[in-house]
């Protein structure tokens, strides 16, 4: 019985060794997690993070200039989340949003873009080089799936509004921010109508459409489906509508759609 | 599991042994006559289930006496930690926690100042530090970075700015070290309370095209600085800011103003550009100071105004071609001046880049960057889908090697030049969809007599689509 007493003691020192020797590890990983991302270290210097996009009333953009590596933070060591590239599914140029900079004096400079991919609403940093020269908008566009209307936004003042046909409830528009990532003119399928824009934006249950699934906002053959809930993910405007936001809405332009 | 198994099966052996060897002794010493009989067996009976009983209570007593013993030490541990968490609230301001460590907690920021260290060369010299400030009625908890640092001599002192929020909080802070064998530590815990005071730092730097910098740069007309204006919100409320000035930056290039208030102890950068003028060379230095004002929530202070340390560049007159007026600069920051190797170039008002890569670099002049500037490589940028021209600013220029994915296309030189620009026409509608890189070996004039002539590379990715009259792939 002592010998099961005396035994049980080491163990329990063993347990507590043990949790202490996690508790250690688990303090220098955050450690060494920090040392990256936040100011202040005493190791490095600070990491300024200037934002550069408020998806609003001001906005940054531009195209890679290398297949870069995406990284999940401002880091060489940050966990790749994917790669930058040049054609989008409808081989286009891809372009990116620029959110924010980060500077660490002396080292690299990084900037924070979203990545237009699976799934939605991710983002990353690419080194500064990785990506051309910023491009500036001043606009963005509001796709409001409750009132079925969408509304574009320049410095804060509405310039354009109009009904819309959003996606079905088994196949729905997906919510969050995006951007214009193309500008097409569609021939060969009436059912896009005469203009149509890509966004960053991917409908959430069409993962095997071809190009991925990509949501557009393009014109309709049927449109007196709209206002309504008639489609696979994208958002349907009257064709006139879809040739007059055409014209307005610039390359990069940030879309909120709620 | 097995060893528990093992244990329990070998306490079962020996309680087995323990009860069956008396039992045996007894039967040899008091071996039964053969008419003993029922009566002895009875006896016999009786007296081993008394030593069964007497072992039991042992044993219950044995387990009350180290149940006691437990409950004693937890009670024990209990008022230890007690005295100890007691001992930690009652740090004031400035107390020296031990012969080791003395430490200021303020709403600002926390010094720690470490002494009696007998710091020797090849020994750990380290200290942890690990500080969290939590609020609770708003639930906010900051964790400052961890620090780790080392030891030089028997005394370091640490300031780590907080900038505590208005209100009461609880400031924590560890501490351990291992210095030469000695190891130790504290753990503080302590309620500040802190009115608003709204502050904020502001730091200017500019660049020709090296590392940012506070230092005096001597940079060529033509040239572009690149000022990064860093602002910390230093007090402990959030402030938004306004009326950014700076009266060198050219219009149209400053940009980073957020339009959100910025949280106590973030940052933020404005970037703007200047390219040097003649008039800038005539006054013969370019002295640069930023204005910004901060202004906090209502009810949490007033607004507060700071300038920027002040930065010089001194120009320097650019050396001019026989024959040729030196190249007046383009203002508005639409990529003028000559960016050196790897220069972020501003374009549209905001932070650049040149999208170029170097196999050399000029040497002289301060910081490297006065002398000739290898000039960027330009072209378009997004979808190209007949043909493009690349070109590079001619001015100081000796040969142009153009590439497209590595084959050589054409050296050209000043000779070739019209308005000021070697350019070349590249037809893709020969070539696949996708990206293509096209690159500039440029090779520059010496600057002066018996120097060597710089060469460097210039890239940039073209990027050849499809056409934009298609039958999109939408879900429709």
């Amino acid at each position: 019985m002592l010998a099961a007493l005396s035994d049980r003691s080491i163990r329990r020192r063993a347990t507590l060794a043990g949790l202490a020797a996690c508790a250690l590890l688990a303090l220098a990983g955050a450690a060494a997690a920090q040392a990256d991302t936040t100011p202040a270290s005493a190791s490095s210097p600070p990491l300024v993070i200037a934002r550069l996009s408020n998806l609003h009333s001001l906005s940054r953009w531009a195209y890679p200039e290398t297949a870069s590596v995406i990284r999940s933070s401002p880091s060489v060591r940050a966990n790749a989340v994917g790669r930058l590239r040049f054609l989008s599914p409808d081989e286009q140029a891809e372009l990116y949003v620029v959110l924010a900079s980060a500077h660490r004096r002396g080292g690299q400079t990084w900037l924070q873009i979203e990545v237009p991919a699976r799934p939605n609403g991710r983002r990353g940093w690419v080194p500064r080089e990785a990506l051309g020269s910023l491009h500036v908008v001043k606009s963005y566009l509001l796709v409001d799936q409750a009132t079925l209307t969408a509304t574009l936004f320049r410095e804060g003042k509405s310039i354009f509004s109009t009904r819309i046909g959003v996606g079905k409830p088994s196949t729905v528009t997906p919510s969050g921010n995006f951007y214009v990532l193309e500008k097409l003119r569609a021939v060969g399928n009436p059912i896009y109508g005469p203009f149509a824009l890509g966004t960053s934006a991917y409908a959430p249950t069409l993962s095997e459409w071809p190009g991925g699934g990509v949501v557009g906002i393009h014109g309709t053959n049927e449109p007196q489906l709209i206002p309504g809930r008639p489609s696979h993910g994208c958002i349907r405007m009257r064709d006139a509508d879809v040739a007059r936001l055409w014209s307005l809405i610039g390359l990069g332009t940030p879309i909120q759609i709620t | 599991m097995n060893r528990n198994r093992f244990l329990g099966l070998a306490i079962l052996a020996i309680l087995a042994l323990a009860v069956l060897a008396p039992a045996g002794l007894a039967s040899v010493s008091e071996a039964p006559p053969e008419q003993g009989g029922a009566a002895q067996r009875a006896a016999r009976r009786q007296a081993a289930q008394a030593e069964r009983q007497a072992r039991k209570e042992a044993v219950a007593q044995q387990r009350a006496a180290a149940k006691a013993r437990r409950q004693q030490r937890v009670v024990e541990q209990k008022a230890r930690a007690e005295a100890r968490r007691a001992q930690q609230h009652s740090i004031h301001h400035g107390q020296k926690v031990d012969q080791n460590a003395e430490v200021s907690i303020g709403c600002d920021s926390i010094t720690v100042k470490y002494m009696g260290f007998n710091a020797v060369e090849g020994s750990p010299n380290t200290v942890l530090q690990i500080v969290e400030m939590k609020r609770g009625a708003s639930g906010l908890h900051i964790v400052f970075p961890t620090k780790t640092f080392s030891f030089e001599g028997s005394e370091a002192t640490d300031v780590i700015p907080i900038a505590a929020p208005v209100g009461p909080s609880n400031v924590d802070l560890r501490s351990r070290w291992d210095t030469n064998g000695l190891k130790g530590g504290f753990d503080i815990h302590q309620s500040v309370k802190c009115e608003p005071k709204p502050a904020f730092a502001i730091e200017k730097l500019q660049s020709l095209g090296g590392p940012f910098t506070s230092e005096p740069l001597t940079g060529n007309v033509g040239q572009t600085v690149l000022y990064e204006i860093v602002v910390t919100n230093t007090g402990n409320t959030p402030l938004t800011f306004s009326n950014f000035s700076d009266a060198v930056c050219d219009p149209g290039t400053s940009a980073g103003v957020p339009i959100v208030p910025v949280e106590p102890l973030a940052s933020f950068t404005v970037v703007c550009a200047h390219t040097i003028t003649a008039a800038d060379a005539t006054a013969g230095s370019l002295i640069n100071i930023a204005k910004i004002t901060g202004t906090p929530e209502e009810g949490e202070g007033s607004s507060v105004e700071h300038e920027s340390n002040q930065v010089l560049v001194t120009p320097k007159a650019e050396e001019k071609e026989p024959g040729k007026p030196p190249e007046e600069p383009k203002g508005g920051g639409g990529g003028g001046g000559n960016p050196p190797v790897n220069t972020p170039t501003p374009k549209s008002g905001v932070l650049g880049t040149s999208g170029a890569s170097s196999t050399s670099s000029s040497k002289s002049g301060v910081l490297g960057f006065a002398s000739a500037t290898v000039p960027s490589l330009r072209g378009p940028q997004g979808c190209v889908r007949s043909g493009f021209t690349a070109s590079v600013k001619s001015a100081g220029v000796k040969s142009v090697v153009f590439y497209l994915d590595g084959h050589r296309l054409r050296t050209l030189g000043p000779a070739n030049s019209r308005n000021g620009l070697i350019s070349i026409r590249i037809d893709v509608s020969k070539l696949k969809v996708g990206p293509h890189r096209v690159k500039a070996t440029i090779t520059m004039k010496p600057v002066s007599a018996g120097a060597k002539a710089t060469t460097a590379s210039r890239s940039l990715t073209v990027v050849r689509c499809h056409s934009a009259v298609v039958t999109p792939r939408f879900t429709g």
